[in-house]
């Protein structure tokens, strides 16, 4: 134990203010360092022992069994399909079919290409996020249609993050969220979902990423689980195979 | 529904009284905690929970991981790493933040840290605030300070908002209406949106939701608490169920995080650890449902997100700490573990420790943030049990502190005249080996043949030491000291 350690009830001065230079000076203090300049790490932080941590280290089909296992069981509801418009159409369908939603929030332009995801919902009101207003729009959709960058096994987990054509709104404000998510992109733990994030943003993290583990849910109440509290109540995955 | 504006709540801290680190809503802890252990409804509120989390994090650790006590050991290192080299990982995650276009601010104490927040939402024409759930926000008493500058600041998650609008205190710092019933809330509810009673859950939940969408609509400043600081991404890590803390971080154009400065960790990768653990130890799930990870404001192009981004540092009293013996409490992640598993905490509930932090981590952080003169039971609030110390995920020695405070009452004038002469005559006696066969002798003979005694245990003590055995029995000394035995089974040489 350090020797000059203080007694923290006898060597009560008051925390002088004064903005960085004065609160950085009493933190290298404190730690027995010099006053004026912060130090060189002298060691590096301990080693992640991988063995500790990781929790899943399956491939091909054992992993995308133990993602939908763990997902359902954070309430996830799943739809698993082949990579062809019908079939992503049907899936669509089977997602909304308790909701009956009227406004449509759509965030997923790559699959709407591919698999013309608005040109299946004519009978619905579609907005895309990217059109003027969307922040605004977002808030009073009945249901959004997103895709996601990641799905991770451990946990069941969907990992999705923010830029110029992805909303944080689009995941969060709009009761009925249906994901898309191709199998392929299942990976097997939060360590890889984290080295994952780092490897496709070298230049820098974005400015919001998520990890998704189920609907909105709170036990605030005498332990009582309730869905939906603020984020969704409802969400889908359609877990399309062979893309 | 209309939305009813929160009334005006002042602290119940008396104002004129010199202000603490942590504000204190009672000082009788003897008092509060004989109260609050014969009270039927808070014992079958505080067991349902505490014991449920209590035993999930039992069972989903050794499910999970192969050594959970080397985890819970990697954790801890990392940890007390991060606190030796603070000074370093302070001005990499300030560097970080810049860089990434976000503010950093320095608090020294509450106030100034309340007060930096006032003065970001005037410069910037704010007026409703929408706050995520923040144990530092409470340590600060933050809703205080931007009432008294003349905003409106709004609880969003629901136990919180709970709390604020029955002007009430959190009891846990994971589930801070542990202590009402649902009916209570009810009540509150009921009076609050002007509808008819209910107690059911979902309809509760239900209100909560459309007045707080409205609510995240219009404000104009969102603020949090952060759970993790990453030093090397310049990144803040916020950990909700409910969807809030993401709702606060994502619609106001202007987002304020506040942390005491001990929440950093050093790399992203870390995170794996840390979110696993959390989860597990906070609420007996895999993962938070929202892990929230924000490096700056809304970038250029982005559809929404805020427009800024400052994080206040904050002190408060934790450069004192970490000078001192009791580092590793600075370690905490707050996930409430320690309480959920103690047997006092769920015998005297926590508003019986007066302060924002109860529990035994907050035995040990009220007296170190307020002095120990105005805590002096807190460190013998323990039964010394250890659980705590097994529940905690980064592995903080808690009894090992307790025991550390409990020596450094006499520095504050805080040991009694009858409790000094003890302790006095202890030393003599046990310096000396006469005087220790001698107390042997007295001992053997006082409690062997105590007249009470009954199946090896001893039903009542006299003179002073009457109080230990008014609530459980003494252990009747065995017929043979250990030197007796020791002296028959030592080889002869």
């Amino acid at each position: 134990m350090n020797p000059a350690r203080t007694n923290p009830f006898t060597n009560r001065k008051p925390l002088q203010p004064g903005g960085r230079e004065v609160f950085l000076k009493r933190l290298r203090q404190s730690l027995g360092h010099n006053a004026a300049q912060t130090p060189p790490l002298t060691e590096p932080p301990p080693a992640l022992d991988e063995s500790l941590i990781r929790q899943c280290n399956d491939a091909g089909p054992a992993l995308i069994d133990r993602w939908i296992a763990k997902a359902k069981t954070n309430s996830m509801i799943i739809h698993r399909t082949t990579a062809e418009p019908a079939a992503i159409h049907a899936a669509l369908d089977a997602s909304f079919a308790a909701h009956n939603p009227a406004k449509i929030l759509l965030n997923a332009a790559d699959f709407d290409t591919r698999f013309s995801l608005a040109g299946h919902l004519t009978q619905k009101s579609v907005i895309r996020w990217t059109e003027p207003n969307c922040r605004e729009t977002a808030f009073s959709c009945d249901a959004s249609i997103t895709d996601c960058r990641a799905a991770l096994a451990d946990a069941g987990s969907l990992v999705v993050w923010s830029d110029a054509s992805f909303g944080r709104s689009s995941t969060l404000v709009i009761p009925v969220h249906v994901i898309l998510l191709p199998a392929s992109r299942i990976l097997p733990d939060l360590i890889d979902g984290l080295q994952f994030i780092r490897n496709q943003n070298p230049a820098g993290l974005p400015s919001n990423v998520v990890i998704i583990n189920g609907p909105s849910k709170t036990a605030d109440i005498e332990m009582n689980l309730i869905t939906g509290v603020h984020g969704p109540k409802h969400v889908y995955v359609i877990l399309i195979d062979g893309m | 529904m209309t939305a009813p504006a929160i009334e005006n709540h002042k602290s119940k801290e008396n104002q004129s009284s010199t202000r603490h680190a942590l504000p204190i809503f009672s000082s009788d802890f003897m008092g509060d905690a004989r109260r609050a252990s014969v009270n039927e409804a808070l014992h079958a509120a505080t067991e349902n929970a505490c014991v449920k989390k209590d035993a999930g994090r039992r069972a989903l650790l050794p499910r999970d991981f192969a050594n959970p006590d080397g985890l819970r050991t990697l954790a801890g290192n990392i940890k007390a790493h991060t606190l030796d080299h603070l000074d370093f990982y302070v001005e990499q995650l300030e560097a970080n933040i810049l860089k990434n276009g976000g503010q950093v601010h320095f608090a020294a104490t509450a106030e100034e840290a309340n007060q930096l927040i006032v003065q970001i939402a005037q410069q910037n024409q704010c007026k409703l605030i929408v706050k995520s759930k923040s144990m530092v926000s409470e340590e600060t008493e933050l809703n205080r300070s931007l009432i008294d500058a003349g905003l409106t600041p709004i609880e969003t998650d629901l136990g919180e908002l709970i709390v604020q609008i029955a002007n009430d205190h959190p009891s846990h710092i994971v589930m801070p209406v542990m202590h009402m019933r649902r009916k209570q809330i009810g009540e509150i509810f009921a009076k609050f949106f002007n509808v008819p009673f209910t107690d059911e859950p979902q309809a509760l939940a239900e209100m909560a939701r459309v007045y707080l969408r409205d609510t995240f609509n219009k404000a104009d400043m969102g603020i949090s608490g952060v759970n993790f600081a990453v030093a090397e991404t310049g990144s803040i890590v916020i950990c909700t169920n409910e969807g809030n803390g993401r709702m606060c971080t994502s619609r106001p154009r202007v987002h304020v995080a506040l942390m005491g400065m001990e929440k950093i960790i050093p790399r992203f990768a870390d995170l794996s650890v840390f979110l696993k653990l959390l989860a597990r130890s906070a609420s007996a799930a895999t993962l938070t449902q929202y892990t929230n990870i924000i490096t700056g404001p809304k970038r250029p192009g982005e559809f929404d997100g805020p427009d800024q981004f400052h994080l206040i540092i904050m002190d408060n009293g934790r450069s004192r700490i970490l000078a001192s013996d009791y580092r590793d409490t600075l370690r905490c992640i707050r996930c409430g573990a320690c309480l959920n598993t103690c047997p006092v905490y769920r015998t005297v509930g926590g508003h019986a420790y007066g302060s924002v932090y109860p529990g035994p981590i907050g035995a040990l952080l009220t007296p170190l943030f307020n002095g120990l003169e105005h805590h002096e039971h807190l460190p013998q609030a323990t039964s010394l049990c250890g659980a705590c110390y097994e529940a905690c995920p980064v592995k903080i020695n808690i009894p090992e502190m307790l025991v550390l405070m409990r020596r450094d009452l006499k520095s504050v004038g805080k040991l009694k005249f009858s409790q000094r002469v003890l302790f006095r005559l202890w030393t003599i006696a046990l310096s000396s080996k006469m005087l220790y066969l001698l107390g042997q002798k007295f001992q053997k003979l006082t409690l062997r043949h105590a007249i009470h005694s009954d199946a090896g245990w001893i039903k009542k003590l006299p003179g002073p030491a009457k109080g230990w055995t008014q609530a459980r029995d003494f252990p009747k000394p065995p017929a043979k000291t250990f030197r007796q035995l020791w002296q028959e089974r030592k080889p002869r040489p």
